[in-house]
C-alpha cells in the first residue's frame, strides 16, 4: 500500500466511524425523541378529552391507557422490533391478559367514549410500531420506498391492526413490569434508609 | 415402542423461552454494533501502521488536509454545519421542554390533581438509571 492509498484509507475510515456514530447513535436517539413527542400529543388529546367531561379522570380505562403510555414514555428506549416480532409469535398462543383487562375497562364506559378510547388506543399502538420501524436505519430506507409505493400507515390500518395492538401489548406490558420492578428497588431502598 | 410423554408448556416457559431468545437476540446485536467498530479501527490502524516510521502523525494530517480537493471540502463543510445545526435544535428542544414541561404539568393538575407523570427527566430524556 502506497502512503497516498494509507491516507485515503485513512478517510474513509473517519468517514465510517462518522456514519457509525449516526447511524448507532444520533438516529436511535431523534427516533425516540419522535416516538415520546407523539406519545405526548396522544397523551395531551387523551387529557383534554377527559378534561372537556366526555370520560371521568378515575376511568379505569383512562387510567390503564394513562398509565401504559407513562411507562411506555420512560422504558420506550427498551422497545425493539425483535422483541415485537418475537412476542407476537412466542406469546400470542398463551393469550393476552392485558387485553382482557383492557376490554373489561372499556365494558362500562359510554359507547362514544369507548369509540374514542379505542382510537387513542390505536394510535399509540402506531406509534409505537413506527418507532421500532424506523430505529433501524436500515428498516427506515425500506419502509421510505415502501411508503412512497403504497403508503405504510394506511396498509397497516387495513390488514394488521389488531395484530399491531396485540404486539404493542406486549411491548408495554414488558415496560409494565419493568416500572413495578423499578418501584420495588426504590421502595426497598427506601426502607434500607 | 413407548408413547412420548405430551409435554404442556405453561405460560411461564413460553415467557422464559421469550426471554431467553430475546437476550440473544440483544447480545448478537450489540455484537454486530461493536464489530462494526473494531472493523473500522481495524482498518484506521492498518493505514496508520503503513505510514508509521515513514512519516510523522503531523504529517499525516498535513497530509491529509493537503489532499483534500475542493468538493471534498464543501462535502465537510455542509455535513459539519448540519450536525452543529442538529445539535444545537435538539439542545433548544431540551431547553423549551425543561421550560414549558413544569407549566403544562402545574396547569393540568389544576384540572386532575392525581394527574399521573411519565417519570422522564426535566428535559425530556431517559432516566439514566433506566438506560442500564
Amino acid at each position: 500500500m502506497t502512503p497516498e492509498m494509507a491516507i485515503s484509507a485513512l478517510k474513509a475510515s473517519l468517514g465510517l466511524f462518522l456514519i457509525w456514530v449516526f447511524v448507532f447513535y444520533f438516529w436511535k436517539d431523534y427516533c425516540l425523541a419522535v416516538f415520546r413527542a407523539d406519545i405526548f400529543t396522544v397523551r395531551d388529546e387523551l387529557f383534554m378529552y377527559a378534561a372537556k367531561g366526555n370520560i371521568s379522570f378515575d376511568d379505569p380505562a383512562y387510567k390503564m391507557l394513562r398509565h401504559r403510555m407513562n411507562v411506555s414514555l420512560r422504558y420506550g428506549h427498551e422497545f425493539t422490533l425483535a422483541r415485537f416480532i418475537l412476542g407476537l409469535t412466542m406469546l400470542s398462543n398463551i393469550g393476552s391478559p392485558e387485553s382482557e383487562l383492557w376490554e373489561a375497562a372499556i365494558a362500562d364506559s359510554p359507547p362514544s367514549a369507548r369509540k374514542m378510547l379505542t382510537t387513542y388506543r390505536h394510535t399509540f399502538a402506531y406509534s409505537i410500531l413506527k418507532f421500532i420501524t424506523l430505529r433501524s436505519f436500515f428498516l427506515y430506507t425500506l419502509v421510505l420506498l415502501f411508503q412512497a409505493a403504497g403508503g405504510f400507515k394506511r396498509v397497516v390500518k387495513r390488514y394488521c391492526y389488531e395484530k399491531i395492538v396485540a404486539g404493542a401489548e406486549i411491548l408495554e406490558s414488558d415496560a409494565v413490569e419493568e416500572d413495578v420492578r423499578e418501584r420495588d428497588r426504590e421502595d426497598t431502598l427506601i426502607e434500607a434508609v | 415402542m413407548a408413547s412420548q410423554p405430551t409435554l404442556h408448556r405453561t405460560e411461564g416457559d413460553y415467557r422464559l423461552a421469550y426471554k431467553k431468545i430475546d437476550a440473544i437476540v440483544t447480545i448478537t446485536k450489540k455484537a454486530m454494533v461493536c464489530s462494526a467498530a473494531v472493523a473500522i479501527a481495524y482498518f484506521a490502524y492498518k493505514s496508520i501502521a503503513v505510514l508509521a516510521g515513514k512519516t510523522t502523525l503531523a504529517s499525516i494530517w498535513l497530509k491529509i488536509l493537503a489532499n483534500v480537493t475542493v468538493h471534498e471540502s464543501v462535502y465537510i463543510v455542509v455535513t459539519g454545519g448540519c450536525i452543529i445545526w442538529a445539535l444545537g435544535e435538539r439542545a433548544l428542544r431540551r431547553r423549551t421542554i425543561k421550560h414549558l414541561a413544569p407549566r403544562v404539568k402545574e396547569l393540568e393538575e389544576i384540572i386532575h390533581r392525581g394527574r399521573t407523570s411519565s417519570g422522564l427527566t426535566a428535559l425530556g430524556t431517559t432516566r439514566p438509571e433506566d438506560k442500564i
